[in-house]
């Protein structure tokens, strides 16, 4: 362990970005309706958003799944072409505004067809057949194409933008993050499971709660016992933080003793990775990314790679990852999905392992979920004006400041 | 009727079939929260002291490759093995049936066990069991 490295450990990194400051942040944006509308606005219908999905769950032409954007009143259909390119339009038949399609997911067959009326439109979006046309007055076909959505895909992820006119491309949203994340193999890995749930708490509180490894030696003491503390230093948490923009990652150190696991987890770890595995033992670390595991440290827990407003990574290794979408619905409701992404079990042994691998992060998932309805509610109360952010905590103090600043003045 | 038996050498485990050996992970879940401790703690240290020889018995199934169908027999005992996955949580982790204070597991939905997932899945990775 080098030197630089090890004297990370103390309380440092606000202090050198002076312009987050140091106080507490106010509860009142949290609760607030009008923040919300500034949110949806100035942030959720101006932004790349991420759809949290892969151009993997759309491999073929027609393929479509269901991008629901509630806090800007829109669901989306995102359609792989005949052409091959991912393009997202409403889900309005332009006919009577009925669904085009009610599922979630699934393949619409060389076109688009209305149950309604069977007005169909090619995969582009393009309006094609009006049953009984002749039976309209005037109509002006041309101005019936389905209505798109700014749509582009990064590492495979499909990003959607509600601004018809973008102001910035993906790429210059995503700014240092594409780099640093070049060259991790996200076509490797397949989803390995998901998770979805419907929360009662504003949509800051999920955010926050991903935002911060300190929770994790306390929150999660049953499901990830000791790996955050460490005789030499046992406050030691970080190994780097990097703010890059309105995007923002945190590097986390820990310790697997394979030695320490119980029985089940121990003999899980035999065949793929789970969360008692050594992830920089697997693959040499200087081949990862720059920015996964920044500092190349041995004893490296996971990185959260936050993708501003609505979607982080958790890297688990270099061939594993999580990607949690989270999305406001209303003020005080969000919607979470957590997806793995891991190499597929080759065996019914490596799918036991990735079974136990499953279980064990399902339930570190309802640990973090167990505070936030709470949280809610108690703020609720209006007992509690203001939140107390330790160094530890700054992704949530910068990504705080950031979307303030987009919101602007909403009092 | 399918069959609730077992491989060759695994009969002592076969009255547990019945009750344990169940295909989706919604299922194994509801059942292991329904449990109490003593139950769980049985199943756990009755599987436990199999594993190793359950493991064997998968391994050697596949020893030439990936079989075109697995026995039910056999999909039984993975099943069971499963459940040892799902059940270990309660006994090595939470100290409890479930997670200690934790959100609640029946609307932490598991979309890669609804039908149009399992659907797309037969592309994206193989299908065991």
């Amino acid at each position: 362990m080098n030197a630089a490295v090890e004297s990370k450990s103390g309380k440092r990194w606000t202090l050198e970005h002076p312009e987050l400051g140091t106080g507490p942040l106010p509860v009142a944006p949290y609760l607030s309706q009008k923040y919300y509308e500034g949110m949806r606005e100035n942030v959720f219908k101006k932004v790349w958003l991420c759809t949290g999905k892969r151009v993997d769950d759309i491999p073929n032409p027609g393929d479509y799944f269901i991008f629901d954007l509630e806090i800007a009143g829109a669901q989306l259909i995102v359609v792989r072409g005949t052409d091959g390119k991912v393009r997202s339009f409403h889900n309005v038949c332009m006919h009577r505004g009925n669904k085009l399609t009610v599922h979630n997911c699934g393949n619409f067959k060389g076109k688009m067809v209305c149950s309604y009326h069977a007005w169909a439109y090619n995969l582009a979006g393009q309006l094609a057949t009006v049953t009984e046309e002749d039976m309209f007055y005037n109509l002006d076909k041309k101005s019936l194409n389905l209505v798109s959505v700014p749509t582009d895909v990064w590492a495979g992820f499909v990003f959607i933008n509600m601004d018809p006119n973008p102001k910035e491309t993906l790429l210059e949203h995503l700014g240092p993050m594409a780099d640093l994340l070049a060259g991790y193999p996200f076509d490797q890995l397949p989803v390995a499971w998901s998770y979805k749930t419907h929360m009662a708490t504003a949509w800051q509180n999920a955010r926050d709660s991903q935002l911060e490894g300190y929770h994790l030696k306390y929150l999660h003491k049953r499901t990830s016992p000791g790996v955050m503390s460490h005789a030499a230093d046992p406050n030691r948490h970080s190994l780097d933080f990097k703010l890059l923009g309105r995007h923002s990652i945190g590097s986390y150190f820990g310790v697997r003793v394979e030695s320490t696991l119980p029985p089940v987890a121990r003999l899980a770890t035999k065949f793929t990775q789970t969360l008692g595995s050594v992830a920089s033992a697997l693959s040499d670390v200087n081949t990862w990314p720059v920015g996964v595991n920044p500092t190349r440290h041995k004893d490296w827990f996971f990185d959260v790679a936050y993708i501003f407003p609505n979607f982080h990574f958790i890297f688990l290794g270099h061939h594993a990852y999580i990607g949690h979408t989270f999305l406001p619905t209303a003020v005080n409701k969000t919607w979470w999905n957590a997806r793995a992404y891991m190499p597929a079990p080759k065996t019914l042994v490596e799918q036991f392992s990735r079974e136990c691998a499953k279980t064990a992060v399902r339930d570190l998932w309802t640990e973090d979920g167990s505070t936030l309805e709470g949280t809610q509610k108690v703020l609720e109360t209006g007992v509690l004006k203001y939140l107390q952010i330790q160094d530890q905590e700054i992704q949530i103090r910068h990504e705080s400041r950031v979307m303030d600043k987009m919101v602007g003045d909403w009092q | 009727m399918i069959s609730k038996k077992l491989p060759a050498g695994f009969s002592d485990l076969e009255h547990l079939v019945e009750q344990w050996a169940l295909p989706t992970e919604t299922q194994r879940n509801r059942f292991h929260l329904s449990c109490s401790m003593a139950e769980v703690k049985d199943y756990y240290d009755t599987l436990l002291s199999r594993a190793e020889a359950i493991i064997e018995h998968l391994q050697a199934l596949e020893a030439n490759g990936k079989p075109a169908s697995i026995p039910q027999e056999s999909k039984n005992l993975f099943y069971l093995l499963l459940m040892l996955a799902e059940v270990s949580q309660s006994v090595e982790v939470h100290g409890q049936i479930g997670v200690v204070d934790g959100f609640p597991s029946h609307r932490w939905h598991p979309e890669h066990e609804d039908p149009d997932w399992k659907a797309r899945e037969q592309r994206l990775r193989p299908t065991l069991a």
